[in-house]
């Protein structure tokens, strides 16, 4: 009786299944076993292990008896194991690269599939990036993505995945161990709600290399449109820069190029593991940027058509809103010219009752009123006619506390008449403002009738005159009126925009043209059925300004 | 004092300007056209004259200007308008002076005095 095959090969795992089964020749159990340690099934076995084994070359031997066939049978096998083993080692290896074909189409089909989907600069860019680092095929552990710049003359940073730091990378590792995500889950996560990547992000953020800079490794690949492996950056004086940015030493650079033109560039490292990069893995990546540039380019002619759209949109209003303003003036001047003769006439006929007449105790109070009143419609005609074609103000030094009386004095009558109560508080020692004499009262009293037209029953007109925290004089109106809808109040200052039945409603198109040429601001705010304010602002030293 | 001419289609201003510039002595002779305006300009020889220029279909103010400067140009003319954008017309740069109508006819004054004294 021969020995056992476990007995001759002295195996001291006891938990042998071979052992355990009392079997004679392990080569022939269908038991998984582990001869040299390993875990192996019957084909490895023989050629791995039992032909180097003494009590296998024994048994053959003891078996072939001493005819020279047998010998020669012996060798044979012997011979056949050997042959069998190096093939199988081969085919074990094209199987392994086979399978990891596959994982790399199948990642490459997903990322094809997933970018299909969307238009979206940065969505494309995130399933990118997504590709590179994903676990099922490059697995590189971080991904940056740097875009030529539409003037051609820089390449910077744009999005950026991967972990912060080991601490996140395990984290992160942790969590999809214990509830995995396809690739299609991670890569189709809307860009917004993407999380963490926040320090790569603000990292790619702030790289930004000329076009010119040639000593860069990032232009020269961009110029070579050929990937780069970087082992030792510490050797490769064109690979410092980024290699201080990036905090590594090793890294592959891929151009992306779409027809012709290169786009931008990717750039991946193992930051965390530290494991070194093969250069099968740049091929890789090469291949797949090179699949995924077309996407790119596609999304960032979509992006700038977007944007041109947008543009055009925007100019389109300006050329409406200019339209209408060039309406107006012409119906302005128009109506400005009718206007003007009959008033001259007016006018001169009560001037020259004034200079016949100059004290006359009946009328002289009344005709130097009229004719006070008619100068002013001249100057608002003059306005108007310049409302299109507008003139720089002609500056003055004045208080402002004067003029806002001024205004409120030519009011008063109406004011008491309709039963509006006018409560002042105007700031004392303001230094002088520079103003158009005739424009600048025109503004005020714009906003003053406004507030006479809104309380047609009464209420309570406040005027404030002081200096913000900024040393910004401001005039405040306010009345306790009916209010502007609130539909209304962005238009207010639009031409032929008017609440009230009367009137040309350019009124405050003008106002706001007036006060801007001061170089200061007008806003309005209003609560329905509770009032109306008017803020003009007036920038301190705004005689420098114009 | 002198004698002047002023054409205006409007008749009340051009009876205003007759009653207010006769108040300051001066001797008004009116025009209501530029036809009448030549007339006279050639039968009262003013010694000023004050011009209407109407956006009228025949642009007769600007007409009448460029005839009575090549008629005799040492005599002054005002242009009094209501339109400001004459201004920028080159014809009425022909013009001694440019004033836009108004019911306060100070400047008018002040400007004809000006140009009378000087002469």
């Amino acid at each position: 009786m021969t020995k056992k095959c476990w007995e001759e090969v002295l195996c001291s795992r006891e938990d042998c299944p071979v052992k355990q089964n009392q079997e004679d020749y392990c080569w022939l159990s269908q038991a998984r076993v582990c001869i040299d340690g390993q875990n192996r099934d019957i084909r490895e076995r023989l050629h791995q292990c039992c032909r180097d084994c003494p009590h296998f070359q024994k048994t053959l031997e003891r078996s072939t008896g001493r005819r020279l066939t047998d010998q020669v049978m012996a060798e044979t096998i012997l011979k056949l194991l050997e042959e069998m083993g190096g093939i199988h080692a081969e085919l074990a290896a094209s199987n392994r690269q086979l399978g990891q074909k596959m994982r790399e189409l199948d990642i490459l089909n997903e990322v094809t599939k997933a970018l299909q989907t969307t238009l979206d600069l940065e969505q494309v860019l995130h399933i990118v990036l997504t590709g590179v680092t994903a676990a099922q095929a490059l697995s590189l552990n971080r991904a940056f993505l740097l875009l030529v710049e539409d003037d051609k003359k820089t390449l910077r940073g744009k999005m950026a995945v991967g972990p912060g730091g080991a601490e996140e990378a395990f984290a992160i590792w942790n969590e999809l161990q214990k509830s995995p995500r396809s690739f299609l889950e991670m890569a189709l996560t809307p860009y917004h709600q993407v999380q963490g990547n926040i320090l790569v992000n603000q990292l790619v953020k702030n790289i930004s290399v000329s076009l010119n800079d040639r000593s860069s490794v990032l232009i020269q690949v961009l110029e070579s449109k050929k990937p780069l492996l970087v082992n030792d950056a510490s050797s490769l004086p064109g690979a410092l820069e980024l290699a201080g940015w990036l905090k590594v030493n090793s890294f592959i650079i891929a151009p992306l190029v779409a027809e012709q033109e290169t786009l931008g560039i990717i750039l991946a490292d193992n930051a965390v593991t530290k494991m070194p990069i093969h250069s099968d893995d740049v091929t890789l990546l090469e291949i797949f940027a090179g699949q995924v540039s077309a996407f790119i380019r596609n999304a960032g002619l979509y992006q700038s058509l977007k944007d041109k759209v947008k543009e055009l949109q925007q100019s389109q209003e300006k050329l409406l809103k200019a339209e209408r303003m060039a309406a107006v003036g012409e119906m302005a001047a128009v109506l400005a010219h009718e206007i003007r003769t009959p008033m001259v006439s007016i006018g001169g006929f009560i001037n020259s009752m004034i200079r016949e007449r100059p004290e006359d105790p009946k009328f002289g109070q009344q005709l130097k009123i009229i004719s006070f009143e008619i100068d002013r419609l001249e100057g608002v005609l003059t306005d108007t006619l310049e409302l299109s074609r507008f003139k720089e103000p002609e500056l003055v030094s004045e208080n402002i506390n004067d003029v806002v009386k001024r205004c409120l004095g030519v009011l008063k009558t109406e004011f008491d008449r309709q039963n509006i109560n006018v409560e002042m508080s105007l700031e004392e020692g303001l230094a002088p403002v520079w103003i158009d004499r005739r424009q600048f009262p025109q503004v005020l009293l714009n906003i003053l009738k406004n507030a006479l037209h809104a309380m047609p029953l009464g209420g309570q007109l406040s005027v404030r005159t002081f200096l913000d925290p900024r040393q910004d004089l401001v005039i405040s109106i306010s009345d306790t009126g009916q209010g502007i809808p609130r539909q209304s109040l962005a238009h207010v200052f639009e031409p032929k925009f008017t609440t009230k039945r009367a009137g040309l409603g350019i009124g405050l198109a003008v106002s706001k043209k007036i006060v801007e040429s001061h170089r200061g601001s007008i806003m309005v705010s209003s609560d329905e059925g509770r009032g109306t304010s008017f803020v003009i602002r007036l920038p301190s030293g705004n005689q420098t300004a114009v | 004092m002198g004698r002047l001419l002023v054409v205006d289609d409007d008749p009340n201003l051009r009876l205003l300007y007759q009653k207010e510039l006769e108040a300051m002595g001066h001797q008004i002779t009116t025009a209501a056209s530029a036809e009448e305006a030549r007339q006279a300009f050639e039968k009262e020889k003013p010694e000023l004259v004050v011009l209407d220029l109407k956006l009228t279909a025949e642009e007769g103010g600007l007409e009448a200007l460029r005839w009575m400067r090549d008629f005799d140009p040492r005599i002054p003319i005002v242009i009094n308008t209501a339109y400001p954008a004459y201004k920028a017309d080159f014809s009425s740069w022909l013009a001694d002076a440019y004033i836009v109508k108004s019911g306060n006819l100070d400047e008018l004054k002040v400007t004809i005095n000006k140009f009378l004294t000087k002469n």
